[in-house]
């Protein structure tokens, strides 16, 4: 499933025999590479030699590196058009060129544009950032015609990335007019090297030497002078003025004629040349001239003439601006300034004919299996048809490699008549415009009009509007649009199948119905693997493993997450949003079932993952590990992480649930230390203690996710109140949450009730209601292995064990739950280490006293980074360090410590 | 570039003042070629802001109306200021 890039666009262009040497451009390049500077900017108008130096100095500098003068440096070439508004598909070129050299680089990058939610610009920036830090080697990376871009996710791409950029690597950007970069702070802080219209212009010298060596033409020192006045050094322009001089007489006469602006001289000279052309090779060059780049294949097509090879030959021969695009001889272009006046030519003379040039060319493009120019060529010709057919066949690859951009300009395109016939498109555009967060208005409506004028067409239109119901949450609405859309769409929909099927499975765990959902998700998985879609079956399958393990199935649950693996592993080389999902979810298994070591295995392969993704899976993860922690009895560690999660949570502005999961996470931490007071502040801030229980059945049934996030709430404020010895109060609050989890089959939940249930009946003396509960609970968790379910809970589950075991309540399964307890720290000692007995178990590093010292500054994490020249992450590392061998929590702390400590002084 | 005929004002640098409606702030000075931004409210109390100083060519002016467009401001005015020194 993966989209054909143009090679031609990666090729460094071959050296012009027709151009002289441009040593003086060289020599201005290699010493802005010399003196350090980032970013070099060549811009100047279009016929100014842009391409030719740049390229004219890399080939000399490639072959320069093996006689090892300067340092080995590996460049790497793009060249951009028009069609790369698009951050995906930008990415996925830049990706490639960077892989003609190295083979491995942006893997996790490609990822995450298959990601279906759209990741910001700097993330996915960082990600191909850090991917050039590991490098070793050189790099210069030279993006040309830069001036085609104007996608403003790019621009923030770009933006990021040039503020970013490695030592070792060297952007080189040519474009016609000033990108939107932070120009002025490059230039300002020396980072910049320019060379711009006026230093690409021609010197007299090398007006001269053009002349004769290259054109082989005999001229006055005087005639020398007049060109130079007349094109002020204008490449274009004298290799034009160069071509007709061959045949005139009295040249000084001719430079006298033209005069006025490039365009004027440009217009003037292009009739020139033209005009001393055959019929033939006029029509050719015409004809041709809609092509943004040509083969003798594709040129035999458009003009319907033989032997394009030979005129191609002839072409190259006379000078006439074409542009070889690789050493084959195989692809060509014309110079942009010239193809621009052949257009203009062809509209003037032969206007009617260009739409059906445009659909032969689409016509080859789509035989050769080359999409994009082929829509393209389609929509110029405006054979919509054609285009619409082509896109029909391909949308499904297009979207799922985040190509969304494009896919919405090709439909803005489009008269809407046309779209009558082709509903799935709309379906489609709707659908991008999700993936973008916005409200697909126009799409809703058409699809709406299309669905009461042509009734076959139904299910098409009621997949898009359960799309939109599960995104405005409307379970109901969703369950209903998304079941019809099922019934109706014929089995050749496979794609609309597979979206249909994942929104009436999210509107059945919107609505809480998590056996339906499970269900509708392995349809989703079922069909998504039948019709190929990789990223649509890894997503069904997360999904569905996460339902397993929310109802209880945690056997069910680890299969799933297994296959995620696998399927990732084989299909996608190991790197998916999906994959980060199944590390979480395994780690949260092993460490229920208290394999703890493995846990934290799974959950470090998870945070490798996860950092790809601009997601909060991070946070989440952090929150797992926290848990592991607390389970291995690590209580500062787990403090040090939870503070990360924090950071993390804050950090990712795109929902508030890390925020809340990581308050809960702390909450429930407080009571753990002890630190009662804190966690009792918490809950009257969140106003729990004067919440009617009420409003939680009311919750329950209105909103699945609302309801998970108030049970979290007050299932650490039960704990609480056993922490503090008011089980009573835990009792009234209990009963409400069993019943609800009873009723939606939320197993894991209703195990943990239960046994909290037990831990305060047992509190307030009622053992035999005790007993009750954590029997029952035993019995339901015994057949999935639940193990920290029971021995987070501490003291008070060993009482219950024993008394379990005594009864015959699952004796075996219990013993081995007691043997759990027995090797654990059950509580942690109250930490009142008074800083002068305190001894530290590990001394600190050089590196993290020096960061102490930084903190006791008052410096911030990035300030930390900055002035010791590493990376955030490694700053944290260091601080999460010196916090777990101190034994402190916080910053204030550290400090304390380390003052009393003497290391501070 | 010593002789005379490069005498062309296009490949030299030279002051512009480009006016937009509306506020810009001196922050985004380094996405504009480093000029000045001055906001001011004109006689009939529209909020403008000017950008001012040196570009060194037609380039880096398209650059800059290129960047105005894309934040949607809508211009008002580019002028070149006659001040440049001749050499």
């Amino acid at each position: 499933m993966s989209l054909p890039l143009l090679a031609t666009k990666f090729n460094i262009p071959p050296t012009n025999p027709n151009l002289i040497g441009r040593e003086r451009l060289s020599n201005l390049l290699d010493e802005g590479l010399q003196s350090g500077h980032l970013l070099t900017l060549i811009c100047a108008p279009t016929g100014y030699g842009k391409t030719s130096m740049v390229s004219q100095w890399v080939h000399a500098r490639k072959a320069g590196n093996s006689l090892e003068t300067s340092p080995f440096r590996q460049f790497i070439w793009l060249t951009l058009d028009p069609g790369d508004n698009d951050l995906g598909r930008f990415i996925a070129y830049l990706v490639a060129a960077f892989q003609q050299i190295e083979p491995d680089l942006g893997q996790g990058l490609l990822a995450a544009l298959q990601n279906p939610r759209s990741t910001a610009p700097h993330v996915l920036a960082t990600l191909l950032i850090n991917d050039l830090s590991a490098l070793f080697e050189q790099y210069v990376l030279i993006l040309d015609d830069y001036h085609c871009l104007h996608a403003q996710p790019i621009h923030d791409f770009m933006s990021y990335f040039a503020d970013h950029l490695p030592q070792h690597v060297h952007l080189v950007i040519s474009s016609r007019a000033d990108p939107p970069l932070p120009l002025a702070r490059l230039r300002a802080r020396g980072q910049l090297t320019e060379l711009r219209q006026v230093d690409l212009a021609m010197t007299r010298e090398e007006i001269a030497l053009f002349l004769k060596q290259a054109m082989s033409l005999e001229i006055t020192l005087e005639q020398i002078q007049l060109l130079e006045d007349r094109t002020e050094g204008w490449v274009a322009g004298l290799q034009l003025a160069a071509l007709s001089m061959r045949h005139v007489k009295n040249i000084s006469a001719f430079i006298q004629v033209f005069s006025g602006g490039h365009e004027f001289i440009a217009d003037y000279l292009t009739g020139e040349v033209l005009e001393k052309q055959d019929e033939a090779t006029k029509k050719f060059l015409l004809q041709t001239s809609i092509l943004e780049q040509f083969s003798a294949s594709l040129c035999e097509a458009v003009t319907g003439g033989a032997q394009a090879r030979q005129t191609l030959e002839q072409l190259v021969d006379a000078n006439l601006f074409l542009i070889p695009l690789d050493y084959q001889g195989e692809w060509y272009r014309y110079h942009a300034l010239f193809a621009d006046l052949l257009r203009k030519r062809l509209q003037q003379s032969q206007k009617e004919s260009i739409p059906d040039l445009h659909v032969r060319a689409g016509r080859w493009y789509a035989q050769n299996e080359m999409l994009n120019p082929a829509v393209d060529h389609f929509l110029s010709g405006q054979d919509y048809e054609g285009a619409a057919n082509l896109i029909e066949e391909n949308a499904e690859r297009v979207l799922m490699h985040g190509q969304t951009a494009t896919f919405l300009r090709w439909l803005e395109t489009f008269p809407v008549e046309h779209l009558f016939t082709h509903p799935v498109l709309v379906v489609y555009q709707g659908m991008a415009n999700m993936l973008l967060g916005k409200i697909p208005e126009n799409a809703l409506s058409l699809i709406q009009e299309i669905a009461t004028s042509a009734e076959e067409f139904q299910g098409e239109a009621n997949t898009l509007q359960a799309l939109y119901a599960v995104m405005t949450g409307r379970a109901l609405e969703a369950t209903r649009l998304s079941e019809s859309a099922l019934q109706q769409l014929p089995s050749e929909r496979a794609f609309l199948r597979i979206l249909a099927a994942d929104s009436l499975a999210m509107a059945h765990a919107l609505r809480g119905d998590l056996a339906a959902s499970a269900q509708a998700f392995e349809q989703v998985v079922e069909n998504a693997q039948k019709a190929g879609n990789v990223i649509m079956t890894l997503m069904g399958l997360s999904n569905l493993a996460g339902l397993h393990y929310q109802r209880g199935k945690l056997h069910q649950a680890w299969d799933a997450y297994q296959q995620v693996l696998e399927i990732s592993k084989a299909k996608l080389g190991g790197q998916s949003h999906a994959l980060g999902k199944a590390y979480l979810g395994l780690g949260e298994l092993k460490r229920e079932w208290n394999d703890l070591e493995n846990a934290q295995t799974y959950l470090s392969k998870a945070t490798e993952m996860f950092r790809q993704f601009v997601d909060i899976g991070i946070p989440l993860v952090y929150l797992a590990r926290v848990r592991v922690h607390l389970a291995q009895g690590e209580w500062e560690q787990a403090q040090a992480i939870l503070d990360e999660a924090w950071q993390y949570a804050q950090a990712s502005k795109a929902t508030a649930l890390d925020d809340k999961l990581t308050e809960l996470m702390q909450a429930r931490l407080w009571i753990v230390l002890g630190d009662l007071h804190l966690a009792e502040q918490w809950a009257r801030q969140q106003g729990l203690m004067d919440k009617p229980v009420v409003d939680l059945s009311v919750m329950a049934d209105q909103n699945a996710m609302a309801f998970e996030v108030l049970q979290g709430e007050y299932l650490t404020l039960v704990r609480l109140y056993i922490a503090q010895g008011e089980a009573s109060k835990a009792l009234e609050l209990l009963p409400v949450l069993l019943t609800h989890n009873e009723k939606r089959a939320q197993m894991r939940r209703v195990i943990e009730v239960l046994v909290l249930q037990a831990v305060a009946c047992q509190q307030t003396g009622a053992t035999e209601a005790a007993m009750q509960s954590f029997s029952r609970a035993l019995e339901l968790a015994e057949p999935e292995g639940y193990q920290r379910t029971f021995l987070d809970e501490g003291q008070p589950v060993a009482q219950l064990l024993y008394q379990a075991i005594t009864a015959g309540f699952s004796p075996v399964y219990a013993r081995k739950l007691l043997a759990g307890l027995s090797v654990q720290e059950l509580s942690p000692q109250p930490r009142k280490k008074s800083p002068a007995d305190h001894a530290m178990v590990e001394p600190l590093s050089e590196r993290e006293l020096d960061v102490l010292r930084l903190i006791a500054e008052g410096l911030t994490n990035q300030q930390i980074g900055a002035h010791l020249h590493i990376s955030l992450s490694t700053v944290k590392g260091h601080t999460s360090n010196i916090y777990s061998k101190l034994g402190v929590k916080n910053r204030a702390q550290a400090i304390n410590l380390g003052q009393s400590l003497g290391l501070l002084s | 570039m010593s002789n005379s005929s490069r005498e062309k004002s296009h490949l030299q640098a030279q002051n512009y003042q480009i006016t937009v409606h509306g506020k810009v702030d001196q922050s985004w000075s380094e996405w504009f070629g480093g000029l000045t931004l001055t906001t001011s409210v004109d006689q009939d109390g529209t909020t403008i802001t000017r950008l001012s100083g040196t570009l060194s060519d037609q380039g880096a002016l398209r650059g800059i109306l290129n960047s105005l467009w894309d934040l949607n401001l809508t211009l008002l005015s580019v002028k070149r200021k006659n001040q440049s020194s001749r050499r």
